[in-house]
């Protein structure tokens, strides 16, 4: 008997239980598992392209590569523009290029892991896609999430985008040199932030003049 | 386009586990999974496309919560 209808058409119901994140969630708990025997972290930064993620990865080279080992994970649809930068920056770097693909996934992370190869109790940043919305749904084995956004993109952007701040552990502000040339409130952003994600710690800073990035490194020593 | 990424997996894994023609997946989806029923069913016909599961249809119950869970599938 059917299963939808009860009529009797010769079909049976075949129990098939399992999350639709199920193969992604398996290699990211492998990530995790390769990290953790290296004493390595893995920090997903996400935003939308223009935040800033590649100038605060920079400016954190400049802030705290000579006192902990980094390397970072650089994703893009295409080029290796972001990697360059890093490299000259003076930081052990690889590109993953997604080709249409609008996010990285766990197993993207895990080849890319294998190649740069870093060194024992490090810390990884990935830089994911530039994009508010896939990224958040995939876990890639790191130790936390953190979502990166310029004053110069509204400060209703955490209510629009609400997926992505729920899922982050971290709200780096950037750009906070131009509040004051943009129609931009940041307390309202750090309020709206909150309405998604209420316990949300939130960090500004300015990667040019290095305003704020005392507390980033900060929050970088305490989860290497 | 995150759904093509979760359907495309989605059908290798029933592919894997029925030969028969599968008539209904059935999917239960959190109203917080950031997941648009749409573009699942979108991404789902044209990864079905010469599968055991082309011409099926997709049945998603909507539910509290951000899971989103393969439940059962039917088959012929």
């Amino acid at each position: 008997m059917c299963g939808t209808c009860g009529c009797d058409s010769d079909t049976r119901v075949v129990k098939l239980e399992r999350d639709l994140t199920a193969k992604n969630d398996a290699i990211a708990k492998r990530n995790r598992e390769w990290l953790a025997t290296r004493k390595t972290s893995v920090v997903n930064l996400i935003g939308a392209p223009g935040a800033g993620k590649t100038a605060l990865l920079e400016a954190t080279i400049r802030k705290v590569g000579s006192e902990l080992d980094l390397a970072v994970l650089e994703g893009d649809q295409a080029t290796d523009r972001d990697a360059e930068r890093i490299r000259r920056a003076g930081c052990k770097v690889m590109q993953i290029n997604t080709g249409t693909g609008c996010h990285l996934d766990a197993s993207m992370v895990a080849a890319g892991l294998e190649e740069l190869a870093p060194a024992p109790s490090s810390v990884v940043f990935v830089e994911n896609v530039g994009n508010l919305v896939c990224p958040a749904l995939f876990d890639l084995g790191e130790r936390a999430k953190v979502v990166v956004m310029s004053v110069t993109e509204g400060d209703d952007k955490p209510l629009k985008y609400p997926h992505v701040f729920r899922a982050a552990d971290l709200f780096v502000m950037t750009k906070i040199d131009l509040a004051t040339h943009v129609d931009f409130d940041i307390d309202r952003c750090i309020r709206n932030a909150r309405i998604v994600h209420p316990e949300l710690e939130v960090i500004r800073v300015s990667a040019r003049d290095g305003d704020g990035m005392e507390s980033w490194a900060g929050w970088i020593r305490r989860i290497a | 386009m995150h759904e093509l990424a979760l359907m495309d997996d989605l059908v290798a894994h029933i592919s894997e586990q029925v030969r028969d023609r599968v008539i209904v997946v059935r999917l239960e989806l959190g109203r917080d999974s950031c997941v648009s029923p749409d573009a699942l069913r979108f991404c789902f016909d044209v990864c079905a496309k010469e599968t055991v599961l082309e011409g099926a249809s997709l049945d998603i119950l909507a539910i509290e919560g951000n899971a989103m869970r393969l439940k059962e599938i039917e088959v012929t």
